[in-house]
């Protein structure tokens, strides 16, 4: 049982890694694409052999740069919902990360406890829809003007700020 | 149930870092190329972090742990019983540390009220001192984001060695100490009997046997055996211990001296104990529970500890026993492994003191021989020489050595051995 749950993490890792490479470098990958997606690929299969945290993270940056790399240099009509997609599957690719190393560091322990699927779902489901929604925004026809991307650009740096307060680890009032 | 608080010190998992990273290099390719659309992909990490807050993350939750009992016999099943109540967490992992040599089965969870209840069976398979846990918990919050890890004590369990099989107590039938239920050669006032005599003035007339006097004509009375008490002295050889825990030796021996003690002492026989081979300790034969109490705890201390180990060998053999210790006409029996002539000068330190010990060998393991080495092979057949070598040398002394391995019954085994070796005497 053990050694099945572990095969199937794996299996996932690499699935995930896979699906998340194909629609970032599909229909015509430029040659930095096909590098970076061989390199993520590589990554991904390290990751899933080992389960290491180190090894996951290094997958997880490379399938990322290779997204982003593949959206910034094919300027093509179905790009953005490429993207989104692409950021939803890499989301889907971290939990598989997580999945595959937590088998491997829980060792026998077993779960007690769990929170219900839709509560354990609903925060995923809330940032794809917002994802989304920005993608569509991103997407409308509007006249590029110097103080517009610098407000978008502005409100994402603004929004990495805010995420990362949420999760300062001060004193908290008891 | 009362559950006990337990302070949980949340650290960032690597999902956390994670989500950052995605994040950060999102925003930073965007801005690098001043490709906008490539924020969509920082959005949801963003998100993700966003929604679930350090603060959201709960700072205790309250658990509790316990044993169905803390002292059991070998094979017994022990419940554990973990209760969990942890608002605001994602997710609960929990992982008993069972002691060495037994068998940890999960059986499942149930809901009380707002707490979880998770059971374990323990089987131990060995005796001893064992410690149970501590019940290592890992605790996830902040939608994975988090991950708390605490430990749970449960307790000690003592386990009892399990008892060889013994049928009866058996005892040879010349025996000297009055007052016991083991019937004997000389005629007394017991209840089996043991033939007629001629009638003789002061006999009891209910004693007369009206039967074999109508028959010869004249008044015969019916004799009855005595009925004696047997004094059993335990002497165990804890100097070496070989074989895979559970069977090893010394598991053996002391399997095999709680069923001879039990057995003797619900016989309301009288039962020492001497071990030799580490520290030299010993109980005077004495009867009755208190003295089957004083020699389990005996029992259960002759597995060297770690000081003794470390103090190495002391140096006290049989010879220093005190004399007085062994009853006149008690029967020693010696549990021990024969792997080396410690058994031996311990025979003959009895035969000295006109003791005839009976022999158990408890060995069941043989060492495992590595494929083609010729030298392995060599010292095993050298090893099963030297073994074979001292168990003639014991018979070559007059002295009874019975093979145990642990399953079988040992009543068949002693009556014959008893036949061998009489009490208190050179055979």
């Amino acid at each position: 049982m053990t050694v099945l749950r572990s095969l199937l993490q794996r299996v996932a890792v690499l699935g995930t890694g896979l699906a998340v490479i194909a629609v970032a470098v599909l229909p015509d990958p430029s040659r930095p694409v096909l590098v970076a997606a061989a390199l993520a690929l590589a990554a991904c299969v390290v990751a899933a052999a080992i389960r290491r945290p180190l090894a996951g993270t290094v997958a997880l940056a490379a399938t990322t740069v290779t997204v982003l790399l593949a959206g910034a240099l094919d300027a093509s009509s179905v790009r953005p919902a490429q993207v989104v997609l692409a950021a939803g599957l890499l989301m889907a690719l971290l939990s598989a990360l997580a999945a595959a190393e937590e088998g491997r560091a829980a060792g026998r322990a077993v779960t007690v406890t769990r929170s219900r699927w839709p509560q354990r779902l609903a925060p995923v489901l809330v940032a794809m829809t917002a994802g989304a929604i920005v993608a569509v925004t991103g997407a409308q026809d509007v006249v590029p003007s110097v103080p517009l991307v610098l407000a978008g650009l502005t409100a994402a740096v603004a929004a990495l700020a805010v995420a990362a307060s949420a999760h300062r680890t001060g004193r908290r009032r008891e | 149930m009362d559950l006990d608080p337990i302070r949980l010190d949340f650290v960032p998992t690597p999902r956390l870092r994670r989500l950052a990273m995605v994040a950060g290099l999102a925003v930073a390719m965007a801005v690098v190329t001043s490709h906008g659309e490539l924020l969509v992909v920082a959005v949801v990490p963003l998100v993700l972090l966003v929604g679930v807050p350090r603060s959201d993350v709960p700072a205790a939750a309250e658990v509790s742990v316990s044993m169905s009992t803390a002292r059991c016999i070998e094979g017994d099943e022990v419940e554990l019983v973990l209760t969990v109540r942890a608002d605001g967490c994602d997710q609960v992992q929990a992982e008993p540390v069972a002691p060495p040599w037994s068998e940890l089965t999960y059986l499942g969870t149930s809901r009380e009220g707002r707490a979880t209840v998770a059971r374990w069976t323990l089987v131990p398979g060995r005796w001893g001192r064992h410690r149970v846990g501590p019940v290592r918990l890992r605790v996830h919050a902040g939608g994975g984001a988090y991950l708390a890890r605490a430990a749970v004590e449960i307790g000690d369990l003592v386990v009892y060695p399990a008892a060889a099989a013994l049928a009866r107590a058996v005892a040879p039938t010349e025996l000297a100490a009055p007052l016991g239920e083991h019937p004997s050669r000389s005629v007394g006032s017991g209840v089996e009997f043991a033939g007629v005599r001629p009638y003789a003035q002061g006999d009891r007339q209910r004693d007369v046997d009206w039967r074999v006097s109508a028959r010869h004509g004249d008044l015969f009375v019916r004799q009855y055996a005595a009925e004696r008490a047997f004094d059993l002295v335990l002497v165990l050889d804890t100097e070496l211990d070989a074989g895979e825990p559970g069977r090893s030796s010394l598991d053996l021996t002391v399997r095999a001296a709680t069923g001879l003690v039990q057995t003797y002492l619900r016989s309301h026989d009288r039962v020492g104990l001497v071990t030799f081979g580490g520290p030299l300790r010993w109980l005077t034969p004495a009867t009755g529970p208190r003295q089957l109490y004083r020699v389990t705890e005996a029992l259960m201390s002759v597995r060297p500890d770690r000081s003794e180990l470390e103090a190495g060998p002391v140096g006290y053999g049989l010879g220093h026993l005190p004399r007085g210790l062994l009853p006149h006409r008690a029967f020693v029996a010696l549990i021990t492994p024969l792997l080396d002539d410690g058994p031996l000068d311990a025979v003959r330190v009895m035969l000295e003191r006109g003791f005839a010990p009976l022999v158990i060998d408890v060995l069941t393991a043989a060492p495992t021989v590595p494929p083609k080495s010729k030298d392995a092979a060599l010292a095993v057949r050298t090893w099963r020489m030297q073994r074979e070598a001292l168990t003639l040398e014991l018979g070559s002394l007059g002295v009874a050595v019975l093979d145990w391995d642990g399953e079988a019954e040992l009543t068949g085994g002693l009556v014959h051995a008893m036949r061998a070796a009489r009490p208190g005497g050179r055979p």
